[in-house]
């Protein structure tokens, strides 16, 4: 058994933390939070650096960089970078969005869209969640109807990461409401189209600098060739969009937490009470070395999912394993950080509260902690 | 009966008595062989993934991910007849 990366790996992921560590703290974070603005200035950075097109095909833009690759580079970005909410931003488009297109859609498709999102000049969004089919996404009910050459899309989407600012969106509805998840169908759908509505910014708990909408579709009509693969597809686009979603997003969390498990350490030394550093308290201590043990054994658990997706192609239960253990094991560190940071760790104007904000969203988002586990006493045959 | 309809039957019934123990829904009533498993919640997302690695491995098929489509997998009949063409182009 081998831990190491390759010396090239290992350079990369250390270029990819300067850069986020120089690049992508930049403005005022507090605020734009507040403000729940995503960053277009950081946005564009990290389409420059080539962020996000690692996994993509060369002839589009992409670097074609394996899985384990991109997912060191994912964890160096949450290491580096404190703007949590736009991290979700980008993994919601590279996985939801442009993986669909790469991997599933037409030369024309990916001439007109894929090569704009990586260069960071068109920015995507996904809309499957309904207001009845959230952890049951395959009941959804949004229809499209072929009509000669067209499809007529009807329905509505909630949770639409990145869908006040996106200029193009893959949606999916079903051809077919007796197929069940067989009858469900992605497509392409360009924010002008007619009958597409995109709502205002929907206010959040935490990851305020990811924009969300709720859509509408009214005889919203697509010619044919917007349609991604072929109908019935979308369940399988869907399932692989989520591995690779899942494994990334997790990847900046595990970075996260180590910068985390960083910063209270330097807290619990400079913090002094009864004469001596806070972090001299085994009741301190031993919460940091709570934080760090989630830490390795997160990175653990994700490493072995992107090892699985390279090798063998799929991963589906250990993802689900993975996304629940690192989004509850996140959410624990975020509240351990709070606690050692004391009253300071509560107010508004600290980044750890900001964190804890953000983390609750890990819960819910790539599938519940409730359907991972859903998803894995499945697979062991519960 | 001959060897060849034996066979048959024994992939029906392969496939009826799997669909009756992992089922998403109550089928305790049995499942008429025309039922849509599909609209019925008989094969999810989930059990369409898991009876397609359960008949390869039992029935030594390798099935295409093209070929997880709703005419083949609407109905124990039509289910059943698509793993029989299976069988038999790989005893080819």
């Amino acid at each position: 058994m081998d831990f190491s990366f390759t010396p090239e790996q290992d350079a990369f992921k250390e270029k990819v933390t300067g850069f986020a560590q120089a690049e992508l703290n930049e403005g005022d974070l507090k605020q734009r939070d507040a403000d729940c603005v995503l960053s277009r200035d950081l946005w564009k950075k990290i389409a420059d650096f080539g962020i996000l097109g690692l996994p993509f095909d060369k002839n589009y833009g992409g670097s074609e960089q394996d899985i384990i690759t991109t997912v060191l580079a994912m964890e160096a970005l949450g290491y580096g970078c404190r703007d949590n909410g736009l991290l979700f931003s980008m993994n919601g488009q590279m996985w939801t969005v442009q993986m669909p297109i790469a991997q599933f859609g037409t030369d024309a498709q990916k001439d007109k869209y894929l090569r704009g999102l990586i260069k960071g000049e068109l920015i995507g969004a996904h809309g499957i969640t309904e207001a009845e089919a959230g952890s049951d996404v395959m009941a959804l009910s949004t229809t499209a109807t072929r009509d000669g050459d067209d499809y007529v899309l009807n329905g509505a989407k909630v949770f639409c990461t990145n869908g006040p600012v996106a200029d193009v969106f893959v949606i999916f509805a079903t051809v077919d409401k007796s197929a069940g998840s067989l009858g469900l169908t992605g497509f392409v759908v360009e924010r002008d189209t007619p009958g597409l509505i995109v709502s205002e910014n929907r206010k959040k708990m935490g990851l305020r600098t990811s924009p969300m909408a709720w859509l509408t579709l009214e005889d919203c009509r697509v010619p044919v060739s917007a349609r991604i693969g072929k109908e019935g597809q979308g369940g399988r686009i869907f399932n692989n969009s989520m591995e690779w979603e899942r494994a990334s997003i997790l990847a900046n969390l595990v970075g996260a937490m180590e910068y985390q498990v960083e910063e209270c350490i330097r807290h619990a030394n400079k913090r002094t009470q009864f004469r001596k550093p806070i972090g001299k308290f085994q009741s301190v201590s031993n919460r940091i070395v709570d934080m760090k043990l989630r830490h390795e054994t997160s990175r653990l658990l994700l490493y072995k999912v992107a090892w699985l997706k390279k090798t063998k192609g799929s991963a589906a239960m250990e993802a689900a394993l993975a996304k629940l253990y690192l989004s509850e094991a996140w959410v624990a560190s975020c509240q351990n950080s709070v606690v050692i940071h004391g009253g300071y760790g509560y107010m508004a104007d600290h980044e750890v509260e900001r964190d804890f904000r953000d983390a609750v969203g890990s819960l819910l988002y790539s599938g519940t902690s409730d359907i991972q586990r859903t998803i894995a006493a499945r697979a062991l045959g519960l | 009966m001959d060897a060849q309809t034996v066979e048959q039957d024994d992939v029906h019934k392969t496939i009826y008595d799997y669909l009756v123990e992992h089922s998403g829904v109550n089928v305790s009533g049995g499942i008429d062989p025309e039922e849509n498993l599909l609209d019925s919640g008989i094969l999810d997302s989930l059990g369409i993934a898991e009876i397609t690695e359960f008949v390869e491995k039992t029935f030594d098929i390798a099935i295409d991910e093209d070929e997880i489509t709703s005419q083949n997998y609407r109905t124990v009949t039509a289910f059943t007849a698509f793993c029989r063409e299976k069988i038999a182009a790989s005893a080819k």
